[in-house]
């Protein structure tokens, strides 16, 4: 039980305990600090030997669709949530053998977490994210989106002070001697490595991928192809991802405006423009249906620049004319995307990239 | 191309300019606020080089457009000092020499002129030498840049 350590931990103790009383409630949990891991864990295991505690471990190492990765981990906790009633989710990292995280790949976890944030804020829960003051800096940022993308579903265990003096020097000294993290590149090299082997796995088989796989796996490896520039697989992606006939779905406007990026780039305009235009009037109707959705406004407003770069590059008759009212109705959307979470990285980077393009 | 600067309706360089600040202001903000994220790094670098691009093209914007240019190149090689190991980082600080180069001829600044030409160099160098093949552009450059050193 917890009384030895109950004087460390009060402040934590208290929130993770008041947490899982508000059933239901999922716990995220993340340290990298020297001795509170252990603690903190302890806690936790306490509170899953209770009947409807369910402790999911997570590994940061993990690459993305292996056990332990972000993916696997949301898989288990969505099938966990959707039971009845609802459980308590305790999500816990497993260390490695000498008690330490690898920061670039945690860094990664966490992008992947907040690639998939929207499984997680759908969920029937309260999402904690564990954090202090000495995290990496990469995966601060990571959290403190989802944070801003959709409070309060997701809470920052920071916010609550947590963490012992000892605890936070020692963060400071870990992130003291961390280098920049080459952010999208190298996050692009690890995707490449970790998702490019499960996807070629389900293509192998001879199968149609399913609608999950094509949004965890085939649409990431698409966009990270065509952002290297590497168009022999990303027409393979494309058409394997084509072959599926994904239904009316943000997956499938996401895939429409990727095909016309890949058609642009290939230089068959005609198609890249079709494309571009069928997955506007796409996510137009999903935005309809759901004006409030920050992900149905992003996805369009990205179509919409994209249709704008086709246009600009193409320079037929009349396409210049067409461009910037596409640009500002993109630029619009990322004004109401911020007003909504004005905390947003996200929705700061697009605004800057939207306010370049005019 | 940007569609207002290449629409060039009246009043459209004003707007473009308000924009393209403001897009600074936001590239600003995401880097202070991250200071240690390579990517907001990157943001601001390519915002001030946008905006540098827009004064160069304006007459008499040549200094102003230089002086965005230099704090640029100052992200990119803070970002090669912090990544050594990335040809990445390399490619950025070789381009961004290569820009600041160009915008030192527009202003006359012969001294910046050299050290841009022998910063670009002792980017590209090593990366030739172990075999790196640059894109047609930068070797171009790489070529230029030995031809007129070695010619000194």
């Amino acid at each position: 039980m917890m009384s030895e350590v109950d004087s460390h931990l009060d402040p934590l103790a208290e929130v993770i305990d008041r947490l899982i009383d508000q059933t239901p409630a999922l716990l995220l949990l993340r340290y990298r600090a020297a001795r509170l891991p252990s603690q903190i864990i302890s806690r936790l295991a306490w509170h899953a030997e209770k009947p409807r505690c369910h402790m999911v471990e997570y590994l940061a190492e993990a690459l993305e669709g292996a056990p332990g990765s972000a993916s696997a981990i949301i898989a288990e906790c969505v099938h966990h949530a959707a039971s009845t009633p609802p459980p308590v989710l305790l999500l816990a990292p497993r260390y490695q053998e000498n008690g330490t995280l690898e920061p670039s790949a945690a860094a990664y976890f966490w992008k992947q977490l907040n690639i998939q944030r929207e499984t997680l804020g759908n969920l029937n829960a309260r999402v904690l994210l564990c954090l202090d003051p000495g995290h990496e800096p990469y995966a601060t940022t990571h959290a403190r989106d989802m944070l801003s993308w959709c409070a309060p579903k997701f809470a920052l265990m920071a916010d609550y002070g947590m963490g012992t003096e000892e605890a936070e020097e020692q963060n400071r000294k870990v992130a003291s001697e961390e280098k920049f993290l080459e952010d999208a590149h190298e996050a692009a090299q690890l995707q490449r490595r970790a998702l490019g082997p499960l996807w070629n796995d389900v293509v192998s088989a001879g199968r149609s991928p399913s609608l999950t796989e094509i949004e965890r796996l085939g649409l990431p490896l698409l966009t990270t192809a065509l952002d290297e520039g590497r168009l022999a697989d990303a027409s393979a992606l494309d058409q394997s991802i084509a072959a599926a006939r994904l239904p009316r779905s943000s997956a499938r406007g996401s895939w429409l405006r990727l095909h016309g990026d890949l058609a642009r780039a290939l230089g068959r305009f005609p198609e890249a423009e079709g494309a571009y235009i069928e997955a506007i009037e796409l996510q137009e109707s999903l935005l309809r249906e759901s004006p409030g959705n920050p992900r149905f406004k992003r996805d369009l407003l990205v179509s919409l620049n994209q249709f704008a770069v086709l246009l600009t590059e193409r320079g037929q008759t009349g396409d210049l004319a067409r461009v910037l009212p596409l640009h500002e109705r993109a630029l619009r959307l990322n004004e109401q995307v911020l007003a909504a979470n004005p905390e947003s990285t996200q929705g700061k980077r697009d605004l800057s990239v939207s306010l370049g393009r005019l | 191309m940007r569609v207002l600067t290449s629409r060039g309706q009246t009043g459209d360089r004003e707007k473009a300019l308000g924009f393209y600040e403001r897009s600074l202001g936001v590239s600003e903000q995401l880097a202070r606020d991250n200071p240690q994220s390579g990517q907001a790094a990157r943001d601001l670098l390519v915002s001030l080089e946008r905006l540098a691009t827009f004064e160069g093209r304006r007459p008499g914007g040549e200094t102003k457009a230089l002086e965005l240019q230099m704090r640029s190149l100052e992200i990119a090689l803070q970002l090669r000092r912090q990544n050594p190991a990335s040809f990445f980082y390399q490619r950025t600080a070789a381009v961004s020499f290569m820009q600041t180069y160009q915008r030192a001829q527009a202003a006359g600044n012969q001294e910046l002129i050299m050290r841009c030409r022998e910063g670009c160099l002792s980017v590209l160098h090593p990366l030739v030498q172990v075999g790196v093949e640059l894109d047609p552009p930068m070797r171009q450059f790489h070529a230029q840049l030995k031809a007129s050193l070695d010619l000194r």
